[in-house]
Order: C-alpha cells, then structure tokens, then sequence
C-alpha cells in the first residue's frame, strides 16, 4: 500500500471530521478567492476601465455626485446648469478651442420609476442634430468608451424635434417597450407606496441600441427638446429662472401644473410649453427655449492641456458650473472608497483560511492521538519515522488543496452572484468566470500553510513510542 | 553671602558655553538662508539638469517654467537647455495624470510636477504637461502621489487642431512611485 492510498484510508477513516474540515478550508479559500475576483472586476464595473472622452461639466457640487448620475445612471443629479454652457462649447464659444465634442444631456424623469430617461441630441448617436438623418464623420462622434460609439441595432434616431425615443439594449428584455411601442414618462422615482407621478406625454420608440455592456443599456434616450415639453418641467424652468434673476420664488404655479391644449384649425396643437404643428413637431415657447437648463454636457476635449483649461475656467469664472475628468474622480473614489474596505475584507479572508489550517491541525492531531497503536504498527512493520511524518503531511496538504480547489470553484460562484446582482444594479455583467493570477498563488499559500498546521501532529507522531504503544495494546 | 564670581577663567568659560549655545540657531537660520539662494543658484547654472550616471535628471517644474504662446508658440521658444534634452534619457520626478482610464495598467499618461500647483493656482500650460507613452506592448501601474519616471524624452512643439498638443514627449522605461 503506498503513502497516498495509507493517507486516504485515514482519512475515509474518520470521514465526518475531514469532510468538516474541507468545508472550512473551502469556504474560507472561496471567500477570499470572491473578494478577489470581485474586486478586480468591482474596479473594472465601475471605471469602465477607460473612458472615450476626458471631460464632464455640471452643476458646481459633487465631481463623484456628477460622473456616478451622468456615467452610471445613479443617484441624483446634483443640479442644472444654464443651456448656454453647451453654447460656449460650440463654435464661436470661449471654450470651443477646448472641447472637440460636445454633447447635452438632461435627466429627471425614469420610465415606470425604474429605468431612466434622459434627453439629448442626435449626435450622441453619430447623427447630425438638424433632423436630416445624416450621420456624422466617427472621428466627431463621442465615444463612450476608447473606440467605442452608441449605435443603432434596429430602427433609426430620433427626430431632434418630435416625441420619440430609443431604447437601450436592454430595455426590451426588460420592459414590455418596443420599436413601435409608445409610453409615458414617470417623474422621478416613485417612493415607497407613493403613486406614481405620469406625464401625460407620449413618446413613440423609434430605434434600439446595441449592446454597450455599461449602464447606458438600461436607459430611455428621448430628444432634449421633447423634455421640455412636459408642464412641470417648464414650471420648474421658469421657477429656476426666477430665482437665478433675483425675482425669488413665484406666487403662483406649482410643479402639478397641467397641461392646457388649445387646437388651431390647421391641427396646430397650442400647450403650455410647446406648440405641436400638424405633422408633430415640436416647438418650444420662445420665453422657455431663452431659459432652458442642462445636467450635464460630456465633453471630449481637444488633448494636450485643454480638458485642464475647461476645469480651470468653469472653475474661476464665477459661474455656478464646473467640469471634471471622470476617470480621475472614479480612480480617487476606488483609492479612498474601495480599496481600504478591499484589504480589510481580504484580511478577513486570510483570518478564516488561518482558522481552517487551524482546524486541520485539531482534528489530525486528533486523529494521530488515537491511532498511536497504528503508527506503532506501521514503525514496526518497517516503516520509517520520516514515512510517519511524510504521511500526516501529505494528509494535510491533500485537505488543503482539495478544499482550495473547491473553494477556488465556490468563490466564482460566490461571483458569478455577485455578477448577477451588478447586473439588476448597474446593467453590467462581471467576467466572474476569468481566473486571477493571484489565485495559483493563494491556492499555494493555502497548502504550505496546511503543510506547516500537519508538522505540529506530524511530530507528534514522529515522537510515538514503539514498543509502549504496543505493550499497552 | 553670595558674590558672583569675576575671575577671568570664569568668564572664558562662559563665553565659551554662550558661543556653544548660539552655533545651532545660527546655522539653522544660515541654512534657511543658504539653501533658498543654493536652489536658485542651482536652478541657474544647471537648469535643473543633473547627470546621474548614463541618465539626466531633471527637474519638471524647472522644465516647464518657461513663457510659450499656447497657440502659434514654436521649438524657438522652448529654453535651449531643454531643447538639448531631446533624445536624452532622463528621470523626471512628477505627478501621474490619467484623463482616460480609472482603473487598471496604463500604457499613456501625463506627467505633470504638481497637478495641484500647475492647474489650480494658475492657469494650466502645456508645457507643464509630459505626454508619457509606454514603450510597446508594456504596461505601467497608477500610483497616486510623486513617481519617478525613466525613459526618453522628446522635446520639440506638436501643433494640435486649436491649440499645440505638446511640447514634451516621454518614451517610458520604467516607473517607479
């Protein structure tokens, strides 16, 4: 009988307490291995490893606040800005010579509470803003990530001017819209056993995206236009306005304005905020469009030290608007935020994988002290005390590394949870299956551990006294 | 009662002792005067470049303080001491800045020698600004903080579409934090 078939008999021998003690070592090497691949790919999630363009500008508050609501889809926005930053963006613009791409975005409203809606321009999309339909040179689209631009899977962009939308990827499989499919907007999201608030509204889906595999697949695109429409919205504009100017707080009106529709002969629609001509286009209200506001504008600089000179002068020109380079707030949010509480957890994991050798050295030192009348058989039969050694050894590091192997396969499960849940957060998926380097290592780590928690029995037994222990049996 | 002691030996001793006293506030307050005028004699004569073995090290700030038209500025412009440098294998000491990529190896990235004194205080210039490639196909990790960088550098003015895209140009070797 060789040392392994002697280390499985052992161990088939006291079958309860070594199943036990795999399952410790399993799950502690499981748990770590988690935190590991959770980790790197909780990095990876949220910093999209890289972004396709360098700036983003808002409302002067939080710069994480601002690139979590505008990048991620979360939270709150932290306020809005007047539309005419977009303007000094543009050609004639003080910070044309800055900005290569600039593209508005305005946020409020979600559809059925869950999935937000957000108005921009068809060039976010690489089509020309008139409404034409022509698509746009790529080296003048945005990028969401580096070489990397939204496209239009089925259907087509929508009007600049009419209420229509596109839908994320993943808004089909998620929601019962569709191409052809009309809703409504929710404003906000609704709390708690609160009654939704519905925009009367109805926008038509006229396109779907293909899959970006970020947040942005989970998003209703409408026309920037069209959000104006909603009463409320103007209510709140003009309210904005007001109080910008020094007028304070208006004494009428409120944010449940309704809407009041009058009908020209010709089908001219005449509402709050808009006029709607016969063949549904909108057009906003001259004393609106002079007061319109932003949540956002992302912006791919021009290179060099232009992204820094946006930051500079939104900075110090007075205004009640700033940028900031997403990258950098996400790498300084993981430096503060995550990777403390990633040691910690990885400290805690390396604690709990102690106690399994730990374990193992119990229940073998266990199980030598009541077999010293096998180990004096075996020294009598021939062998050897380093085969006595070797044995208890080989029975340790054989727990270790089956349980490190199984809890190398509990931690990708452990992940691929944690996948699914990123997902139903985020709309993005983990690569919970790919191994980490580390892992090889802290599997090897695990069984040297092991290997030193069997010296301790191993010895023991080393020391057992032949001939007493064969007396007294 | 008590009388003070006048005797001479008496006196040259605490002389002595008052001589002993005085010699380290004087030569902290030398040395806060020294080393300011050192700096500035330094930064004049050698611009900031030392040679350390079969490299250069120069200092960033040094590098990059200097008057540059940010739009129609050409090589001319650029200190000669830096023009010299362009080829050179050189070791900067600056800050990493990454506009692009929040997590992960990098292959690019600016070197800067205080993000927050160049682009905070005063309005940021290019030539504060070492665009920073990685030789091909490595990789470089992000640290926070000062880095020390090796690697080649390559001066000389690249026009961009509004405004010059960069004045110097780093081919990295090595980055260390």
């Amino acid at each position: 009988m060789n040392l392994i078939q002697l280390v499985v008999k052992n161990m088939r021998q006291r079958a309860l307490s070594t199943w036990l003690t795999l399952l410790s070592v399993t799950l502690g090497v499981g748990l770590a291995v988690a935190i590991i691949v959770l980790g790197r790919e909780s990095n990876a999630l949220f910093g999209q490893n890289s972004f396709g363009f360098d700036t983003l500008i808002g409302k002067k508050a939080s710069t994480l606040q601002l690139t979590i609501n505008t990048i991620y889809h979360l939270d709150q926005s932290p306020g809005n800005i007047p539309f005419e930053t977009y303007g000094r963006l543009l050609k004639g613009g003080d910070l044309y010579k800055f900005a290569r791409i600039a593209v508005p975005t305005v946020v409020g409203d979600t559809y059925q509470g869950v999935y937000r809606i957000v108005g921009t321009l068809p060039c976010l999309f690489g089509y020309a803003n008139d409404g034409s339909g022509k698509l746009l040179p790529t080296e003048n689209v945005l990028e969401y990530k580096p070489g990397e631009r939204y496209e239009i899977d089925q259907g087509r962009v929508f009007q600049p001017d009419k209420f229509e939308a596109i839908l994320g990827s993943d808004i089909p499989k998620l929601t019962d819209l569709t191409l052809g499919s009309v809703f409504q907007a929710t404003h906000g999201t609704a709390g708690a056993g609160q009654p939704a608030d519905v925009h009367a509204e109805k926008w038509t889906v006229v396109g779907i995206l293909k899959p970006t595999h970020t947040a942005a697949d989970k998003v209703v695109y409408i026309a920037l236009n069209s959000f104006y429409t909603i009463p409320a919205h103007g209510v709140g504009l003009r309210v904005q306005h007001a109080l910008r100017t020094g007028l304070g707080l208006p004494t009428v009106g409120g944010a449940d304005a309704t809407d009041t529709v009058t009908i020209d002969p010709d089908g001219t629609e005449h509402h709050a905020n808009y006029d709607l001509t016969p063949d549904k286009r909108i057009k906003l209200h001259p004393d609106l469009s002079s007061i319109l506001s932003l949540s956002a504008i992302l912006v791919d600089s021009r290179g060099g030290d232009s992204e820094m000179n946006i930051d500079y002068i939104l900075k110090n020109d007075g205004s009640d608007v700033m940028a900031c380079n997403p990258a950098s707030v996400m790498r300084d949010f993981f430096n503060v935020f995550l990777k403390p509480s990633k040691e910690m957890l990885l400290l805690m994991c390396s604690l709990v994988t102690i106690v399994a050798a730990i374990g193992i050295l119990v229940s073998i030192y266990n199980s030598v002290s009541a077999r010293t009348r096998e180990i004096a058989i075996l020294r009598a039969l021939g062998a050897t005390r380093g085969k006595i050694i070797a044995l208890i050894c080989v029975e340790a590091a054989l727990i270790a590394a089956v349980g490190g192997v199984l809890g190398i396969v509990v931690g990708h499960l452990i992940s691929f949870g944690g996948s699914e849940f990123a997902y139903e957060q985020f709309g993005q998926r983990l690569h919970w299956w790919q191994p980490d380097l580390s892992e090889p290592a802290y599997l090897a780590g695990v069984i040297v551990l092991a290997l030193l928690a069997g010296l301790v029995p191993a010895l023991k037994a080393y020391r057992t006294p032949v001939a007493t222990n064969l007396v007294a049996a | 009662m008590f009388q003070p002691r006048t005797d001479s030996r008496w006196q040259r001793r605490s002389w002595g002792r008052f001589i002993w006293r005085v010699v380290p506030p004087v030569l902290a307050a030398s040395f806060v005067l020294v080393y300011p005028i050192y700096h500035v004699l330094d930064a004049a004569i050698t611009h900031g470049i030392h040679q350390d073995g079969n490299l250069l090290r120069v200092d960033m700030k040094a590098m990059s303080n200097f008057d540059l038209d940010q739009v129609s500025g050409v090589d001319a412009d650029i200190p000669l001491p830096y023009r010299q440098l362009d080829g050179k294998r050189v070791e900067l000491a600056g800050q990493m800045w990454v506009p692009g990529s929040a997590a992960g190896p990098l292959d690019k990235f600016d070197l800067c020698y205080s993000i927050a004194n160049c682009c905070f205080n005063g309005p940021p210039r290019i030539q504060h600004f070492v665009k920073a490639t990685v030789l091909q196909g490595a990789k470089v990790e992000y640290y926070p903080g000062v880095v020390n960088v090796i690697g080649t550098l390559h001066v000389g003015i690249e026009h961009g579409a509004q405004a010059i895209a960069s004045v110097y140009r780093l081919d990295v070797e090595k980055v260390e934090p």
